[in-house]
């Protein structure tokens, strides 16, 4: 996508640097932001002849233009900043009157705009070749490995599926000279089905995230959540226990440390919320002697992955760098606004979570504690990134004693603490990449590392 | 609810006039010539939001999104195009191709399985019964070409709220927190001398948000519109580690409806501060008060997402055989409503974010009751689900946004009140506690298990609330989970409602399906007294 030659950016700059003229004792600077969707999206439901057939059949185009105006006003000076998404269809300079407007209601401690970079950002891979060429041809592909594996499959009776192709072109430039463009792909993919013979209540609904066709692998995917749906046996509640041992996943893994990694922010010192510092532990009270060390590496650079990047928010160059080494802080992530505000250097580490593998198979983990709770999945696993404790329904989960599978658990409330579960854990040997594709909302997330980890410390569970 | 205060329905905005004239040749477009078999329809939404914060770090925000869906219910399958290029020759490009693209998929040989849906015309609607909130903004001599407005009750009128006026009142409502907070500690500190005194919050952050939504659904018999001002305040005390508590008050209407009440004031101000000694709770059963917030969580997750139509649709909910068995799934007292034309409850005049006059697919809002005295009702439907189970069509089409498809989603959920006060209900416990507060929730509609989280609880032990806060066993919020029957089964009594039309207290609130898709929807009820639930 070129976004050089939009007649709608090329007018939108041209008016701000109009208003900015005007208005140069309160208007500091702008930032424009433009970026462009196209979206394929397919909803099926489970059908005896066809595996999965469509009922909703779905193509978005949309694009956008948001402008964001920055002001220095009054005495003591005070800056503002305000946000606005333009109307196309609305005279431009109306919209930047009313953005400087709303900025100026804004009272914040001045800070100066990041300013061009002398060595420019290096450019990263995070789009798929194959969705960007043709997304529509890509589309097919995908819809057509679902197919053709649903249309194979009697063990389980497959409900739903979802299926999303999307390209997001996004372009930004400032007033101070910074610009960049990323492209940007991804799949979605979501399933449920259930064991045969019906009626039963134990449904299995997974969901993928790709940043490529390749990485999807829609067919071994499906194969994967079958062999889960077949394993699930009649359930049982959890024992209620004060000091639960539990097996995690790479998701929930990669949740944990996206929450944690959040207090190693310097807006969390500065807004008083609680943080980390370099020398900081990752864990409160003593350490167990065997438990594993957590290192964390934040890595904007990985190819194809959903949380790389050229560029931080601010514009400046992603920085990779080892935020976590043997439980203790080595950086705190300082963007250039805040750095200002704490007196500190910026900093702009990011990327996705890097995490060294442990020594030991998921299996041998199991065995290696005389009672363990596989959580397979949770129902609503909600992390309080301030507090660090989180707690979930059990939506399904296997009961092990040394090793031994003994029962299929469903139901009951397991709660914890991540600075008390990472005084005892170890990680398994196997690796785990996953993308899971930011919003307006939720910033993405990109992780490597360990498909296991093992919680010995910090775990509670109600149950019986 | 009597109100003298002067209040005035929201408005079409007048520069939609133009998108407006244009949906119907966009409709004409696309079925001209295929009535018999399709079924097409125009859709758009605009969202204004406007919104400031007042925190340690400031902020202001306003965004205009909108964009148009063209639909084709061809066969029981949905095809859509959606897109936020509207000028006018776009517009009609876009029709044009979408339309040739049909045509190539469905030639002049195609053996439909069936013919095109049949909307409603007007006069079937009014035949079948509409609420006194449609029938005044109905123009005389209604035609499927006249064109209707349906705006909301305001006090302050939407179209001139400014991000300046919203900044003016988060920062004079911070103040007043701060200062509330601030004279509690020094209060609490005073009353006894302690070892580990309490401390100031460390923050109280102030959002106040106002959206203002317009839909426009034009289809072959129908041409309207709806404004619906979604305002809403909201505040949280942060104390030192990090725990904090929210106040929120808004709903459907004017900024008017942001006003903090007592409780808000008091969740923020003096409940942060006490939860630095909360206890935690050891995980087990226990006798559980649910307030308002809670108790919308529970109807919403037990019989709301399971009473989802494409969820039956899609063999994925355990009420559609419940239902055909006539299989009882909760006590008498357990009676779950859907009721999206909600423009009043308890004694509030104005609705919740989930109220609407027409669904997304143009579908007129009548209320539903979903599970009656423990039997289930057919379920809440959109179109497809509708027509692919052959059930009733209710208001429940919704999407996320004109980017996201559309499914069966929820409006307003609650339970129905019954004749207790809260006082008599406290008087009914020997040892659990009240959870006032919500913290998020989940559906399981395969499984029959919910969990709804609340905040915190507040301590009762013999009929008296002690005073005393828990946590949850590990220091964060409470989960409260269970087997849906066994949890509706258990239901010993229900406060009361002042409300004429008997709709108790309804919270502002969101709601995903299973993950993803967020949309408004609220949820609520009267003070319920369970006999036990599992909490950790």
């Amino acid at each position: 996508m070129q976004f050089s030659n939009d007649s709608l950016l090329l007018s939108l700059k041209e008016s701000l640097i109009n208003v900015r003229a005007k208005k140069s004792d309160i208007f500091y600077g702008w930032k424009i932001s433009v970026s462009d969707s196209h979206s394929l999206q397919s909803l099926m439901l489970g059908d005896p002849y066809q595996g999965l057939a469509s009922y909703q059949d779905r193509e978005v185009h949309d694009r956008e233009y948001a402008i964001e105006i920055f002001t220095r006003s009054g005495g003591p000076m005070m800056m503002g900043n305000s946000t606005y998404n333009i109307d196309p269809l609305a005279p431009l300079e109306a919209q930047i009157y009313k953005t400087l407007e709303n900025a100026l209601q804004v009272s914040n401690r001045p800070w100066d705009l990041p300013q061009p970079e002398k060595i420019l950002p290096r450019p990263v891979v995070t789009s798929d070749p194959q969705i960007k060429t043709d997304i529509k041809a890509a589309h097919a592909t995908l819809l057509e490995q679902v197919r053709a594996k649903a249309k194979k499959i009697d063990v389980v009776k497959l409900n739903s599926a979802e299926l999303y192709t999307n390209i997001h072109n996004t372009y930004f430039e400032t007033s101070t000279g910074q610009s960049g463009e990323q492209d940007r792909t991804d799949v979605y993919f979501e399933l449920a089905l259930e064991k045969l013979p019906l009626p039963n209540t134990q449904e299995v609904l997974k969901m993928k995230t790709a940043i490529s066709i390749d990485e999807a692998d829609l067919p071994a995917f499906i194969d994967e959540i079958v062999e889960e749906t077949l394993s699930i046996d009649q359930a049982n509640l959890p024992k209620t226990q004060s000091h639960a041992v539990i097996l995690v996943d790479g998701k929930t893994i990669s949740d944990f440390l996206k929450n944690l990694l959040t207090q190693i922010s310097a807006s969390h010192e500065y807004n008083k919320l609680p943080f980390l510092l370099p020398g900081h532990k990752t864990y409160n009270g003593e350490k167990t002697a065997d438990s594993d060390k957590l290192s964390v590496t934040l890595d904007p650079t990985l190819p194809v992955m959903a949380a790389s990047s050229a560029f931080t928010s601010e514009g400046l160059a992603a920085k990779k760098g080892m935020v976590i080494e043997n439980d203790t802080v080595m950086h705190q992530v300082v963007s250039n606004r805040i750095g200002q505000y704490l007196g500190k250097e910026s900093n702009p580490m990011m990327g996705n979570i890097v995490v060294p593998l442990g020594d030991y198979s998921k299996e041998e983990l199991l065995k290696s504690t005389p009672e363990c709770l596989e959580i397979l999945s949770f129902s609503s696993l909600l992390i309080n990134p301030t507090t660090l404790t989180w707690s979930s329904e059990i939506k399904l989960g296997k009961l092990y004693k040394k090793g031994v599978f003994k029962s299929v658990i469903k139901g009951g409330v397991v709660s914890g603490d991540i600075k008390e579960n990472l005084r005892n854990f170890k990680f398994s040997n196997k690796e785990k990449k996953i993308n899971e594709v930011g919003n307006n909302f939720i910033p993405a997330k990109g992780y490597v590392g360990p498909d296991a980890m093992l919680i010995k410390n910090g775990v509670k569970i109600a149950g019986e | 609810m009597a109100n003298t205060i002067q209040r005035n329905r929201a408005e079409f905005p007048s520069h939609l006039t133009d998108i407006r004239a244009i949906m119907p040749k966009l409709v004409e477009i696309l079925e001209s010539g295929r009535e018999k078999n399709w079924y097409c329809f125009a859709w758009l939404e605009e969202v204004k939001t406007q919104m400031s914060v007042c925190a340690i770090t400031e902020m202001s925000q306003e965004s205009l999104d909108r964009g148009m869906v063209l639909r084709a219910f061809i066969d029981g399958v949905n095809f859509e195009r959606s897109t936020n290029r509207l000028d006018q020759t776009s517009l009609m490009k876009w029709a044009h191709e979408f339309r040739s693209e049909l045509d190539k998929k469905f030639d002049s040989n195609h053996k439909y399985k069936q013919e095109a849906y049949k909307t409603a015309p007007w006069s079937q609607e009014i035949a079948r019964g509409l609420s006194p909130d449609f029938l005044e903004q109905l123009p005389k001599d209604l035609n499927s070409k006249s064109v209707v407005h349906f705006g909301v009750m305001c006090e302050e009128n939407p179209a001139l709220t400014t991000v300046a006026g919203l900044k003016k009142r988060t920062g004079e409502l911070r103040t007043k927190l701060l200062d509330l907070s601030h004279s509690y500690v020094q209060a609490k500190n005073q009353e006894a001398v302690q070892d580990d005194p309490y401390q100031d919050l460390v923050e109280i952050r102030v959002m106040m948000r106002q959206e203002l939504k317009t839909h426009i659904f034009v289809d072959r018999q129908k041409n309207m519109s709806q404004t619906l001002p979604i305002s809403l305040a909201a505040a949280t005390g942060i104390i030192k580690n990090g725990k904090s508590t929210r106040g929120i008050s808004g709903g459907l209407g004017g900024l008017e409806i942001t006003r903090f009440r007592d409780e808000q004031i008091n969740e923020v101000t003096q409940n942060a501060v006490r939860l630095t000694k909360a206890a935690h709770l050891p995980p087990g059963r226990y006798q559980i008060i649910t307030g308002p917030d809670v108790t919308g969580v529970i109807a919403h997750e037990a019989f709301g997402h399971t009473q989802e139509g494409d969820t039956w649709m899609k063999g994925r909910s355990i009420a559609e055989n419940l239902h055909k068995q006539r299989q009882k799934v909760g006590n008498d007292k357990a009676s779950i409503v859907n009721h999206p034309n909600m423009f009043t409850m308890d004694r509030h005049s104005f609705g919740t974010n989930g109220s609407y006059f027409f669904d997304h697919e143009g579908e007129l809002a009548r209320l539903q009751v979903i599970l009656d005295k423990g039997m289930l009702s057919p379920p809440m439907t959109d179109l497809t689900a509708s027509t692919l189970l052959r059930v009733p069509r209710t208001a429940n089409g919704k999407r996320e946004s004109w980017r996201r498809p559309l499914m069966t989603r929820q409006t307003n959920t609650y339970f129905t009140p019954g004749d207790s006060t809260l006082e008599e209900l406290i008087g009914m416990v020997k040892k659990g506690y009240l959870a006032r507060w919500s913290h998020g929730g989940m559906e399981d509609p395969k499984g029959g298990s919910l969990t709804a989280g609340a905040a915190y609880f507040e301590e009762i032990i013999d009929g008296r609330m002690t005073g005393k806060l828990f946590l949850g066993p590990s220091g964060g919020h409470v989960e409260l989970s269970d087997p849906v029957f066994s949890m509706l089964d258990k239901i010993v009594a229900k406060s009361n409602t002042v409300n004429d039309q008997r709709v108790p207290e309804v919270k502002f609130g969101g709601c995903g399906k299973y993950h993803k898709e967020g949309v408004d929807a609220g949820c609520g009820g009267p003070y319920i007294l369970w006999e036990d639930i599992n909490c950790g």
